[in-house]
């Protein structure tokens, strides 16, 4: 018996439902721009279409909206979690950004099995569909990984 | 940036990933384990958009652009994981320009490189449309 007996194509894993809040917006928003700053000191991001309404109106949008790569993230911390260096040394992961994720929308975090091969090195390797579902059932951010079973 | 054409070079770059930048970045997206946020940390493979953005930035100093980018694809190839402290190289080439839909898209390909042994730690593949704006 593997932990792994289940992850046969068509198996499908959901994590819990989380919420894009403002807040979550907010620390990536600040996190991208303390990260790309160049030196290790706190930045607060300026007004953007991840931060400020105003400014995602100004540019052709409703409101703010979620960066992807916070429902990008989210995807790779469920494949960690998951597959650990499966994921993590020779795995990869795609995402495309389908639909704007707003404030207060619930978001899914679905993983399918498409695929399950074993390699010429002997290990076997999946390849999952990924998605970001909201709560009327359509995709914000879709995309598909391969991670190693280890 | 709106002005970068397929064949551009963009970097080299070195990028120290200090244990600072694993952690503020693995916080903020509320990815909590001890991998990211311990002693012995490796940076999140989502940390390369982060460096993307620096790379850019570096190699167009004078901004995006008249409109906000819209950030289409994230495509990355995870060869190893990057110890915090390590210092990376970063490097990309402009391979794709074109419009769809009425607006323009720009492709880019990535590469993070261990700047003492110059193995590869991230391939990352980007498309990103220049406009949200179909009319700007």
């Amino acid at each position: 018996m593997s932990a792994w007996d289940d992850w046969v194509p068509g198996f499908t894993r959901t994590a819990a439902t989380r919420v894009m809040t403002a807040e979550r917006m907010r620390w990536y928003a600040d996190a991208l721009e303390t990260c790309s700053s160049g030196v290790d000191e706190p930045v607060i991001a300026e007004p953007n279409i991840h931060t400020d309404d105003e400014f995602a109106q100004a540019n052709g949008l409703p409101a703010r909206v979620s960066d992807g790569m916070i429902s990008t993230n989210w995807i790779s911390t469920l494949l960690t979690e998951l597959f650990g260096d499966g994921y993590l040394v020779g795995g990869s992961l795609r995402t495309r950004f389908v639909k704007p994720i707003f404030v207060d929308e619930g978001i899914d975090v679905v993983l399918r099995v498409v695929n399950r091969e074993r390699g010429e090195d002997g290990f076997e390797r999946l390849v999952l569909d990924v998605e970001c579902v909201k709560g009327d059932g359509s995709v914000a951010t879709g995309g598909a990984a391969t991670v190693t079973l280890r | 940036m709106s002005d970068l054409e397929v064949g551009d070079h963009l970097g080299p770059l070195d990028q120290v990933v200090s244990a600072f930048l694993v952690r503020e970045y693995a916080h903020a997206v509320e990815e909590a384990s001890e991998r990211h946020q311990g002693v012995a940390i490796v940076a999140t493979p989502t940390l390369m958009h982060a460096f993307k953005k620096r790379l850019m930035e570096h190699a167009c100093p004078l901004g995006v652009g008249p409109t906000a980018r819209m950030h289409l694809v994230y495509d990355a190839v995870c060869h190893r994981p990057i110890p915090g402290g390590t210092t990376v190289v970063l490097a990309a080439e402009i391979t794709g320009r074109y419009e769809k839909r009425g607006r323009e898209r720009m492709e880019a390909t990535f590469e993070v490189r261990d700047k003492t042994t110059g193995e590869a730690y991230m391939t990352y593949y980007d498309t990103t449309l220049l406009s949200y704006r179909s009319n700007a």
